[in-house]
């Protein structure tokens, strides 16, 4: 193996995180930024092996046969991407495993994937928890006039894609926001 | 709040929502007998005089001085929640904000945004935000014979059982709230006791013109992101969230795409509902 393979694991974040493993993907919620993210099988496996200890040659070889795929260094490389990304790993800014040479696109185009094949690449999915007043049903503007700070959250308007009930001076009011 | 206690209550309420203690005070006991009537399906009269959050409502009416009249106020505890000339509007600011309150803070409920329709024992739950046309799609259901649960919130349990949360069904025109559909309309009383149901699909979509659904699959995980993405308390307790969403998309199915008419596309979302979930 190569001076990459011989590297070792970056350390995976647990601080902060909450934790839930389905069958074979791992919901992780970042309490810090309120964002929620989807790990898929793929990533979850070199999440997993993200332990600051073992060798980048011995998860690509796991990803290799757990995948069915002889491409392992290349799918750990993208996996570390996007765990970087996400920020849920603890040196983001040193990781240690192979470089982000091994781009998405550029990895599908160069092993020939497409259809089911692709949906063996690592994939983190993040959201942006909502604030409760976004995950509320709307009010009309009469409704929002009748409130008064703090009751109005940014509560959606019904009828408006971009307004929402916010506070303006003593009053609340439907506006841009 | 000690003025606020100085007060002259006419009439107080104590009742029992989703596991929190809610009291309602108003100087005017017409207007609270009125509230009772708008107060959220499955409500029980509460013993205890220990609440966890007390609204009082303030009837405004005409004051000493002929051209001055009162406004309506109320209070959630010392907050002011709300003032209006019409008392409509403060008992409309009340509503919310108890809506509000109970779905964030229900200890062993967690509450999600979305629109929920029961179809041979198991829910429909289709998460939504406000004007992506889950109630829409809710009614069509509802006419096509699925048993009305939710066009507000899908309430889960820690098994990942859907409640029904049964208010009347109401569509929009123009930012107007209008009921449409008698049959969600009935009184608690009149409404038959729903029982809780396991989730057989999960619909995540929004409507574009001509637009045919053709969903695709999710993952069990991916369906968990979405449902998350529309969880009152998410920030507020995402463990708790997390653990139940765990549990309610293991037995279930997500399908994910942008719809067309409401119309079109419930009989597809029946069938779909059949083949995967019955």
């Amino acid at each position: 193996m190569n001076r990459v393979g011989d590297a070792v694991m970056p350390r995976a974040r647990d601080a902060h995180l909450v934790v839930e493993t389905l069958a074979d993907e791992t919901l992780v919620y970042d309490l810090e930024r309120h964002r929620a993210h989807c790990l898929n099988r793929a990533a979850t496996l070199v999440w997993r092996a993200c332990d600051g200890h073992s060798r980048v040659a011995a998860t690509a070889a796991l990803l290799e046969r757990e995948l069915g795929s002889p491409h392992g260094l290349s799918l750990l490389g993208i996996a570390l991407e996007e765990l970087s990304r996400a920020r849920l790993l603890d040196e983001p800014g040193a990781r240690r495993g192979p470089r982000e040479r091994y781009s998405r696109r550029a990895v599908i185009r160069a092993l020939g994937l497409a259809g089911a094949a692709s949906l063996m690449l690592p994939v983190v999915e993040s959201i942006v928890a909502p604030i409760p007043a976004e995950a509320a049903s709307c009010l009309t503007t009469a409704e929002c006039a009748a409130l008064a700070p703090p009751a109005c959250t940014g509560q959606p308007i019904c009828g408006s894609t971009t307004d929402c009930c916010v506070q303006r001076g003593q009053n609340c009011r439907a506006r841009v926001c | 709040m000690a003025k606020l206690d100085r007060l002259d209550w006419a009439a107080d309420l104590r009742i029992l929502h989703h596991g929190l203690a809610i009291g309602i005070r108003s100087n005017n006991a017409e207007c609270l007998r009125g509230l009772q009537a708008r107060l959220p399906f499955g409500w029980a009269p509460a013993r205890s005089h220990r609440v966890d959050r007390l609204y009082s409502l303030v009837g405004g009416g005409a004051a000493a001085s002929p051209n001055v009249r009162r406004l309506n106020l109320v209070y959630a505890n010392a907050v002011r929640l709300g003032r209006s000339r019409e008392l409509a509007g403060v008992v409309r600011a009340l509503e919310v904000d108890l809506e509000r309150y109970v779905a964030e803070h229900a200890r062993r409920r967690l509450f999600l945004h979305a629109g929920v329709v029961g179809w041979c024992g198991r829910a429909i739950v289709i998460p939504g935000r406000s004007m992506s046309g889950k109630s829409t799609l809710v009614a069509a259901l509802v006419d096509a014979g699925a048993t009305y649960y939710s066009d507000e919130y899908a309430v889960l349990d820690g098994r990942g059982r859907v409640f029904a949360y049964p208010r009347p069904l109401r569509l929009r025109d123009g930012g107007a709230a209008v009921v449409v559909s008698d049959a969600t309309a009935a009184g608690d009383a009149e409404r038959p006791t729903l029982p809780p149901l396991p989730i057989g699909i999960v619909v995540v979509t929004r409507y574009r013109p001509r637009a045919r659904w053709r969903p695709r699959r999710l993952s069990a995980g991916q369906a968990g992101i979405a449902m998350l993405g529309h969880t009152v308390a998410a920030r507020l307790r995402p463990a708790h969230a997390l653990a139940v969403l765990r549990r309610a998309v293991s037995t279930s199915v997500a399908l994910d795409g942008p719809r067309g008419e409401a119309a079109d596309c419930v009989g597809a979302m029946l069938r779909a509902m059949t083949a995967f979930a019955v």
